[in-house]
């Protein structure tokens, strides 16, 4: 799922106390399942901000809407009557979301209530993982299904660096698995250890962001 | 007149959830809801504590209400297991949220017991009061 | 003899000698006179010093100016580049630009994670938005490319070629220890000539890696220089020990500086014998010293393990 986590609540209440009438937008899907910005987290923070700005004397009416995908248009459409009746908006859906929203209800503000930030798994109950980084050259055929891009500090292709702990966790964070000590200790159990000696070349990274913005034309599925 | 000696005379408006299974047989079916003049107390049944969700305890604080106490069984009595320590989480979760935003986190509060008759929720409902009279009333509360 | 580039450094291990570098790291401010001052206290006392690139990811002067600076003090540098800072285009265009200003020694790191400059008493830049492009053995192919076949990563032609005698470095401790003499042979396939290896304290230990890489004719095919830091305090060991990956003090050492009425006297005693024993390890090449933040104990040090005078190379 697309992660998202909400922005620190003082900043949230600083981008409304300027407003009258705000309407706070969840969306059910990837920010549902990362408990960010789903219908239960719309209803918590509604009354959280109503709280806050009240505290701080300013007195705003935010009222809430949960839209199945903020990022079709067909459901961002519902929005159209109560984005009618108040003064900004504000989204906890993804990036996506937010961009769609500011794009159907422009001129109105729409205030990113969430900052999104990876391509994540639940691992259990409340513990989420990232697992992709949309770099555009997959290559978790030779790294044993662990990607080295996404779930490595540094990216490395051709193996760990020197900063795997005894414990075989990453340097950068003592909770997070060395992804290399994991590829090599599933390449050992299949007998492929071997296929690891390979020197992976220098990646061709023009598929992702890094090669400009992303737009995909499919004439068989335009009307 | 101080600040904490003003509220205290002040009366106190306090919620209390309560698990339906921590009841005392003979408190079934009753109504507790009682004024008195320095705490008002609005008793709500719930089917178990673990139904109580994060928006709901919110909406009742930002009605106004200066304290909320929820009244769960004991973990091991606890008759869907995790019920009554899903509860205490979301009560530690919202008092953190309340913090964040500049309200007392002990205007949430859980307590475990088994058995309760009205007058032992009532005693309950009071001591919430209590701990939050010195942080005075709810800003929400209607001008 | 048959040397590609002809540095010192190249000529030395060339000419069989036991080299021996160490290590110089940058001011954190811009004055070359912090960097001519170790310049002078180091003077003839190795074959190349390695210039470190803005270590632990705090910021200092470049690692190709710092090297060019003690270049003109007449000190030979390995100037040292990590790929935390820098794609690949960046890179290529400064190692052209280091080749012009007469720097003939690079060592290819991946280099430390810009988290890392938050972790001390310094703020560092943990807000970085860190490269990564190329990996460090990746980085190794590039400079191969460009000194033997005279072609950028891209396959853009240069002339004339950029000759640089390539260093690469080696953490023989780390898990997945298996993995790691086939990282080795990778970095030495993509073309390293030189390795320096994360500071080794137990020496049964790396004899043990050493002879799996010799096993795998790696240490024909690259010089090996094992890495040694002074050690000045008990405390020091065991921080090292426990919080510096691919770092391991057997506890023998620690409780041994503890025990002592002098620990620096004591640690370089230890070093001493360190250096004594890579010496006599077969298939080691030299040896790379680091006294870190403390460059003036090096002479010392080194006259005592009778590692001076140091070669002249015609």
């Amino acid at each position: 799922m697309i992660f998202a986590e909400w922005k620190p609540l003082d900043e949230l209440v600083d981008k409304l106390k300027a407003h009258k009438k705000v309407l706070l937008v969840g969306c059910a899907t990837c920010v549902a399942e990362c408990a960010a910005g789903g219908e239960k987290e719309t209803e918590t923070l509604a009354p959280l901000l109503t709280m806050a700005l009240k505290k701080q004397g300013h007195t705003v009416d935010i009222t809430t809407a949960t839209l199945e995908k903020q990022c079709e248009w067909e459901f961002v459409e519902e929005l159209a009557e109560k984005a009618a009746n108040v003064d900004a908006i504000m989204s906890l859906a993804c990036g996506i979301g937010i961009q769609a929203l500011a794009e159907r209800f422009d001129p109105m503000p729409v205030y990113p209530g969430v900052n999104t930030s990876s391509l994540t798994i639940r691992e259990e109950d409340g513990v989420w993982a990232g697992r992709c980084a949309a770099c555009g050259d997959c290559v978790l055929d030779q790294t044993f299904g662990f990607c080295p891009i996404a779930r490595c500090a540094k990216s490395l292709l051709n193996g760990p660096c020197g900063g795997t702990r005894k414990d075989g966790k990453c340097e950068v964070n003592e909770d997070v698995d060395c992804i290399w000590n994991l590829i090599v200790e599933r390449a050992e159990q299949r007998g492929q250890l071997e296929s690891l000696a390979e020197i992976r070349k220098t990646k061709n990274w023009s598929n992702s962001r890094h090669g400009g913005p992303k737009k995909v034309v499919r004439e068989d599925l335009k009307k | 007149m101080s600040k904490k000696t003003q509220n205290s005379n002040k009366n106190v408006e306090v919620v209390v959830l309560y698990c339906q299974h921590g009841l005392s047989d003979d408190a079934k079916g009753s109504d507790w809801s009682q004024k008195s003049t320095d705490v008002s107390v609005r008793a709500i049944m719930m089917p178990c504590s673990s139904k109580i969700e994060v928006p709901y305890i919110l909406k009742i604080l930002q009605a106004g209400v200066d304290a909320v106490e929820i009244v769960a069984c004991p973990e091991k009595s606890c008759k869907f297991l995790i019920g009554s320590r899903r509860a205490e989480k979301r009560i530690e979760y919202i008092r953190g949220l309340l913090e964040k935003i500049g309200y007392e986190p002990q205007r949430v509060g859980i307590s475990r017991k088994l058995s309760q008759s009205p007058e032992k929720l009532i005693e309950l409902a009071k001591a919430r009061a209590d701990a939050v009279r010195s942080v005075g009333t709810n800003p929400m509360k209607g001008e | 003899m048959k040397t590609i580039v002809g540095s010192n450094l190249e000529r030395t291990l060339a000419g069989g000698h036991f080299a021996l570098t160490a290590e110089v790291g940058p001011p954190r401010g811009p004055d070359p006179a912090d960097v001519v001052k170790k310049a002078k206290i180091l003077h003839g006392v190795a074959d190349a010093f390695n210039v470190t690139d803005n270590q632990t990811a705090v910021v200092r002067m470049s690692s190709i100016a710092a090297s060019k600076v003690l270049l003109e003090e007449g000190l030979e540098p390995v100037m040292q580049i990590v790929c935390r800072d820098r794609n690949r285009i960046a890179i290529q265009s400064d190692l052209l630009g280091a080749w012009a200003l007469g720097l003939r020694n690079v060592l290819c790191l991946s280099g430390d994670h810009q988290s890392a400059g938050a972790g001390g008493k310094l703020n560092g830049h943990p807000g970085a938005k860190n490269v990564y492009d190329v990996d460090s053995i990746q980085l190794i192919s590039i400079v191969k490319g460009l000194r033997d076949n005279a072609i950028q990563d891209g396959g853009d032609a240069i002339s004339p070629a950029a000759p640089f005698f390539i260093g690469a470095a080696w953490t023989p401790f780390g898990p997945p220890e298996k993995f790691r003499t086939i990282r080795l042979a990778k970095k030495i396939n993509a073309g390293a000539d030189f390795i320096q290896t994360q500071a080794v304290y137990d020496m049964k230990r790396f004899a043990e890696a050493v002879r799996r890489a010799e096993d795998m004719g790696l240490t024909e095919k690259a010089a090996i220089l094992p890495g040694i830091i002074i050690p000045r305090s008990a405390g020091m060991l065991k921080y090292m020990n426990a919080s510096v990956p691919g770092i391991e003090v057997p506890d023998e050492m620690i409780q041994r500086m503890k025990d002592s009425a002098d620990p620096k006297e004591e640690g370089i005693k230890i070093t001493l014998e360190l250096i004594d024993g890579v010496k006599n390890l077969s298939g080691i090449k030299g040896v790379h010293l680091q006294a870190i933040e403390a460059e003036e104990l090096l002479p010392d040090v080194i006259k005592a393990a009778g590692l001076l005078p140091r070669p002249k190379i015609d």
